[in-house]
């Protein structure tokens, strides 16, 4: 049992920490909650069937990532910026000019800056739609809200992640 | 002039841009921000913008979790599972799984899944009810039965079954609770008013 239980915990960390590093934007914190996680797995997988696993994990992790965030009491701010933002940002980018490729990676962490200003539930589910490329009903499935409310929710976080481009384009020029 | 050729507001396909860009937006509407886009230069620079935002959105790359996690939670699970001073106590995994197995057990055991068990198990809970209050009433001591003992009895028989129906609901099962009433619960009812009637005859 306990070898199986490894193997999924293997499998879904990373999937559990990059959700919590883009919600929380802190490594510390993005790990303290996957290892939560991973101990509540193990308390709760003899009671999930394979198909909810991941729902569960992200259901559970959300409610973690947010409780970190009441505990800091910057629920819509900036958490902390990312120091190593421009070099662990890994753009895949076919730009063949590293000029271009750097522009890209400060595009990558500016939004990532920008995404961590969205409030929540927006930001739930503009990670989980486009850099964890969820589908909608499975989305649906693990914030228990319906199939529609995710459509419209992920491009109000779109638009919200734009406006807050924009706000920090004109903080930094004004 | 139809509302499908009027011309959009920079404001509105301020809104439809995401709609746009993911290709949701239906035919007709989507050739009116084509068409307004065509004229307008700062809304197909909100286009470009957007289409750049979520391009970047997508390139951001999945993280990956240090190993000391895991090796954390292993010394946490080794620590909670580690038996009590003196005691035997199983893994967390093992108990839920038991408890899982007891739940499922309980249900089957409370709602049945087959239709035709269903009323057998509400009319063997109604038997042993009258059979009770039959064994009840017939004891060798001699008792006093009133017509509101009978009105209580009555209503003891009917909010067992009403509970039955209750927890078959909440097991997730769906109870036709006008059937339950009406073909288990009155007739359990009548029988027990039926046994203290020939009581008080008596």
């Amino acid at each position: 049992m306990q070898q199986v239980f490894e193997q999924m915990a293997a499998r879904h960390r990373d999937r559990i920490f990059t959700y919590a590093w883009y919600c929380l934007g802190d490594r510390d914190d993005a790990e303290d909650v996957t290892q939560e996680v991973l101990v509540r797995l193990w308390r709760h997988w003899a009671l999930l069937e394979e198909p909810k696993v991941v729902p569960w994990l992200i259901h559970v992790t959300r409610n973690l990532c947010i409780d970190t965030m009441r505990r800091r009491k910057t629920h819509r701010g900036v958490i902390k910026d990312d120091p190593e933002g421009l070099v662990m940002n890994q753009v895949a980018s076919d730009a063949p000019s590293p000029g271009a490729r750097v522009e890209a990676a400060e595009m990558g962490a500016r939004v990532e800056r920008a995404l961590r200003q969205v409030p929540e539930p927006y930001r739930s589910i503009v990670i989980l739609r486009e850099i964890q490329d969820f589908k909608y009903e499975e989305i649906a499935a693990a914030l228990e809200v319906p199939l529609n409310t995710v459509k419209v929710y992920l491009h109000r976080g779109r638009r919200k992640l734009r406006d807050r481009l924009r706000e920090m384009v004109s903080d930094a020029t004004s | 002039m139809r509302r499908a050729d009027t011309p959009l507001s920079c404001g509105r396909v301020k809104v439809l841009v995401e709609a746009y860009l993911d290709e949701s937006l239906a035919g007709p509407r989507r050739a009116r921000v084509d068409a307004h886009l065509v004229g307008c230069e700062a809304c197909r620079a909100e286009v470009a913008q957007a289409l750049q935002v979520r391009t970047a959105l997508r390139a951001l790359p999945w993280r990956a979790c240090s190993d000391v996690v895991l090796e954390t939670v292993r010394t946490r699970l080794a620590a909670a599972d580690a038996p009590a001073s003196g005691g035997n106590r199983k893994p967390a995994a093992v108990r839920a799984a038991a408890a899982q197995e007891w739940t499922r057990r309980l249900q089957e055991w409370l709602v049945p899944r087959s239709s035709v068990w269903k009323p057998a198990v509400g009319l063997a809970a109604a038997a042993v009810l009258v059979v009770g209050v039959y064994a009840f009433v017939h004891r060798p001591t001699e008792i006093q039965v009133t017509p509101q003992d009978m009105q209580r009895a009555e209503g003891q028989v009917r909010w067992v079954m009403a509970r039955i129906g209750q927890i078959s609901q909440h097991a997730g099962n769906k109870v036709r609770t006008d059937v339950l009433e009406k073909r288990v619960a009155d007739p359990a009812a009548r029988a027990v008013s039926g046994v203290l009637e020939d009581n008080i005859r008596q």
